[in-house]
């Protein structure tokens, strides 16, 4: 066994989250994977930062990718979103309001230090039956909704599924574009 | 010149590009001209080296100030709301995540302990029995003759004939004749798999009215006419 098995092992493998919510965390963090690899000290992090590295570098012809998911800053492996775009893996393929939804809710979270209300989805959408977008969403694990509070905030869960510094380029294109 | 002093050049026009303005850092990939100034740094060419790092902090400090900017803009909510609210159609949002959309790779079901013991099994073993032997002392990429690769196959088939003769005396029998009970379960499944094996190509037949198997007249591969 190397250390390439141990990363391996740890980023690819799922375990129970300790929330109400059940929803299985992918990956590890720095901390786990220094404890596994038994790195310590002042340099633990760097010499974790030097393997991650060179691991990226050994799986990329397997097109695999090494991520940090944004949202809960655990590592974990994936596909590169070129192969998503060819096998058309997406969960909105023919629910491209249940996408939009999402991708409103998701702008208005990232420029709203993380929480929002639902009014302000329903104002910006505009369309009927917005909270059956919306717990739709929810039930897929992108979203959390709050019935008290009457706010939403963004699952973990979503940050393992999309690239968001991505997302932020392809919207600063397209306001670019809307703007000149 | 020094590759060095060309990757030096390289940096000083795209610093002045910068600082006239002409140039945006925001697409610029100045990760792979770090990496190729990490790769070539000397303690020969130290002065080069001094300036190349001062062109690329200033280089920095500019990128940094232009992804500020970035921020800013993408923290303009109404620049963001209006986008929305303008949008086109759910089809044109929608199409964002086909490009951005990417899916974890998770591996649930298999522990660590699992995964060493089915490389073991499946690596370990074969390269250490008939491989070996028959890839000795040969070059990698040397033209091999085809027929001498190794049949993977080829010890189960052997052994599956070797049954099929031990059990030549007590045919035609029933399953239970066949199997012999007397033995651990692993030899037991081994043995039911051969019999599965051996009807399915055709060695062993299976009469339902009787319940009893029995040879046909097909011949065991290799085996000469005796």
């Amino acid at each position: 066994m190397n250390e390439y098995t141990i990363l391996m092992h740890l980023l690819t493998r799922t375990k129970q989250g300790i929330s109400n919510d059940k929803l299985d965390i992918i990956g590890a963090s720095v901390e786990e994977l220094c404890d596994n690899l038994h790195f310590t000290g002042k340099f633990a992090k760097i010499q974790l930062h030097e393997l991650m590295d060179q691991f990226s570098k050994a799986i990329s012809i397997f097109n695999l990718q090494l991520k940090q998911n944004p949202f809960n800053f655990r590592w974990y492996l994936t596909q590169s979103s070129e192969i998503e775009e060819i096998f058309n893996s997406n969960p909105f393929n023919g629910k491209p309001r249940i996408a939009a939804t999402l991708c409103t809710v998701l702008s208005l979270c990232l420029t709203n230090s993380g929480k929002i209300d639902i009014n302000s989805v329903k104002k910006i959408r505009n369309k009927k039956d917005i909270i059956k977008d919306l717990h739709e969403l929810e039930k897929s694990n992108f979203i959390i909704m709050e019935k008290k509070s009457n706010q939403i905030s963004i699952n973990p869960n979503l940050g393992y599924y999309l690239d968001i510094e991505g997302f932020l380029n392809l919207l600063e294109n397209e306001i670019r574009k809307k703007n000149l | 010149m020094s590759q060095l002093i060309s990757l030096l050049e390289r940096i000083s026009f795209l610093k002045n590009q910068v600082l006239i303005g002409k140039k945006s850092l925001l697409d610029e990939d100045l990760e792979s001209l770090f990496v190729e100034f990490k790769n070539l740094i000397s303690e020969s060419e130290l002065e080069t080296s001094i300036q190349i790092m001062n062109n690329g902090t200033i280089i920095l400090e500019h990128k940094l100030e232009e992804l500020r900017g970035f921020i800013s803009l993408i923290s303009q909510k109404n620049q963001i709301l209006e986008y929305f609210k303008n949008s086109s159609s759910d089809e044109a949002l929608a199409k964002i995540f086909n490009k951005i959309w990417q899916s974890p790779l998770s591996l649930p079901h298999f522990s660590l302990s699992f995964l060493t013991k089915s490389f073991e099994r499946l690596v370990l073993n074969k390269k250490s029995s008939n491989l070996n032997i028959i890839f000795k002392d040969k070059p990698i990429l040397a033209n091999l003759d085809i027929r001498e690769l190794p049949e993977i196959d080829k010890p189960y088939k052997m052994k599956m004939f070797e049954y099929l003769n031990s059990i030549h005396p007590i045919l035609p029998g029933t399953l239970d004749d066949l199997i012999n009970n007397n033995h651990s379960i692993d030899v037991y499944y081994e043995n039911f798999s051969y019999i599965l094996h051996l009807l399915q190509l055709g060695y062993l037949s299976f009469t339902k009215n009787t319940q009893l198997f029995d040879f046909t007249n097909k011949k065991i591969e290799g085996k000469s006419d005796e």
